[in-house]
C-alpha cells in the first residue's frame, strides 16, 4: 500500500509541474509594460514619460537641419517630455507596435531628438520621437490599438517600460509638420 | 539502509542542493561586484593626489541656479555644478605617455549621476581661459573644467568621480567645496 501511495505522489509532482510549465509564459524575461493614455504622466524606474502628442505626416520640415523628410509612407511623430530617475538615458531601442509587426524609431532627426538623454537624473527633456510605417500599415486591424513603448534602456528585460496605446486611424495625416531640437522645458 | 533513513538522506541533499543553488545566485553577484567593481580614491578639495603618473588636485568647484533662459540661460529648477580639476604630469611622465579620463557627477546619497555637458555654452557657461573640457593626459600640465546640468540642490554632498581609462582597478572620487 505504501509503495502505491509513493508512486501515486510522484505521479502527482510530475503532473502538477507539468501544468505549472504549461501555464507560465515562454518569455520570461519581457520588459514589464507601465499603461498610459496622450497627456498621462506614466512612471518606470528609469524614466517619468508624458506623451503629449501623437500626430501623422507625409513629410517633416526639421527646422534645425537640412533633412530629406519625405516619406511613401507615413511619418508617426510622438512629441513627449521625459525625465530620466537615475542616469542619463538613450530612447533608440522605442517601438512602434502594430498587431504583431514592430517598427523602431527613427534616427532621421539625427543626435537632436528626444532619444538621446545627454545630461542625466532630473533633468528633463522635450521633443520628437518619429517612426517611419509603410501607408499600408495604418490599414491594418491593429492600427486602431497601435502601441507605442518608450523604451529608456537598450536592455529593458524584466524592467519597467511606459506605453502608451493610440488609435492611429483616428488621426488625420498633416502634409508637413515643423520639427525643433529638444530642448529642456522651463521650470521643471 | 531504512525506509526511514533513506527519505532522511533524501530530504537532507534536496536541503543542501536548495541552498545551493540559492546561494550561487546570490552570493556569486556580490563577491564578483565586491571584488571587482572599481574603487574609489576619496579626495577632499585643495588636497593633491597621485594617480596613473599625475598629480590631481580640485582648486574649485560652485553651483550656479537656474534663473530662467532670459536671465542666465540656465532652466529655473535646474543648476550647472562645476568644477576645475588641475592634472600636473609627474616626474616619470614621457613625452609618449598618453591618457584619457571620463568625468561623471554622483549624488552618493541616491546614486543619481549626470554627464559632462557637451555644450556648456548653451547654458550661457564660458570655461576658464587656461581651463579645457577635453580630458587628455599628456606631458603638459591642464586645468580640466566640467560642468553638469543638474537638478537644483544636488551640489551639497555629490561628488565628481574622475577615471582614467587606463585604470580599471581605481578612480578618483572628488568631494566638491562646501
Amino acid at each position: 500500500m505504501n509503495r502505491l501511495a509513493g508512486w501515486a505522489a510522484a505521479i502527482g509532482v510530475l503532473g502538477v509541474t507539468a501544468a505549472v510549465v504549461a501555464v507560465t509564459p515562454t518569455d520570461m524575461t519581457t520588459s514589464i509594460e507601465v499603461r498610459g493614455e496622450v497627456g498621462q504622466l506614466i512612471h518606470s524606474r528609469l524614466a517619468d514619460v508624458t506623451v503629449l502628442d501623437v500626430r501623422l505626416t507625409h513629410r517633416l520640415d526639421v527646422t534645425y537641419d537640412e533633412v530629406d523628410g519625405t516619406t511613401d509612407g507615413v511619418w508617426v511623430v510622438v512629441d513627449a517630455v521625459v525625465t530620466p530617475n537615475l542616469e542619463r538615458l538613450s530612447l533608440g531601442d522605442s517601438i512602434l507596435r502594430i498587431g504583431g509587426t514592430t517598427y523602431g524609431v527613427s534616427d532621421i532627426l539625427g543626435i537632436d531628438d528626444l532619444r538621446n538623454q545627454p545630461y542625466g537624473a532630473g533633468i528633463t527633456l522635450q521633443g520628437p520621437l518619429v517612426f517611419e510605417l509603410p501607408a499600408s500599415a495604418l490599414e491594418a486591424p491593429g492600427a486602431r490599438s497601435a502601441t507605442i513603448l518608450i523604451t529608456p534602456s537598450a536592455d529593458s528585460r524584466l524592467d519597467s517600460v511606459p506605453v502608451v496605446v493610440v488609435d492611429l486611424t483616428a488621426l488625420e495625416i498633416a502634409p508637413s509638420i515643423d520639427i525643433g531640437v529638444a530642448f529642456v522645458p522651463e521650470g521643471t | 539502509m531504512t525506509r526511514r533513513r533513506a527519505t532522511l538522506v533524501a530530504l537532507i541533499v534536496s536541503v543542501v542542493s536548495v541552498l545551493g543553488l540559492a546561494g550561487s545566485l546570490v552570493a556569486l553577484p556580490i563577491y564578483y561586484d565586491v571584488t571587482y567593481a572599481a574603487k574609489p580614491i576619496v579626495v577632499t578639495p585643495d588636497e593633491p593626489v597621485e594617480f596613473g603618473g599625475y598629480t590631481f588636485t580640485l582648486t574649485a568647484s560652485a553651483a550656479f541656479p537656474g534663473e530662467g533662459l532670459d536671465e542666465n540661460q540656465v532652466p529655473v529648477g535646474s543648476s550647472l555644478v562645476a568644477a576645475i580639476i588641475e592634472i600636473v604630469p609627474g616626474p616619470g611622465t614621457g613625452d609618449d605617455d598618453q591618457d584619457t579620463c571620463d568625468a561623471e557627477l554622483l549624488e552618493p546619497a541616491t546614486g543619481r549621476t549626470w554627464e559632462t555637458l557637451s555644450s556648456e555654452r548653451e547654458f550661457g557657461y564660458g570655461i576658464a581661459d587656461d581651463s579645457t573640457t577635453n580630458c587628455l593626459l599628456e606631458n603638459e600640465p591642464l586645468n580640466l573644467e566640467v560642468v553638469f546640468l543638474t537638478p537644483d540642490g544636488v551640489y551639497d554632498g555629490a561628488v565628481v568621480d574622475i577615471k582614467l581609462t587606463s585604470d580599471f582597478e581605481r578612480f578618483l572620487r572628488f568631494q566638491l567645496e562646501p
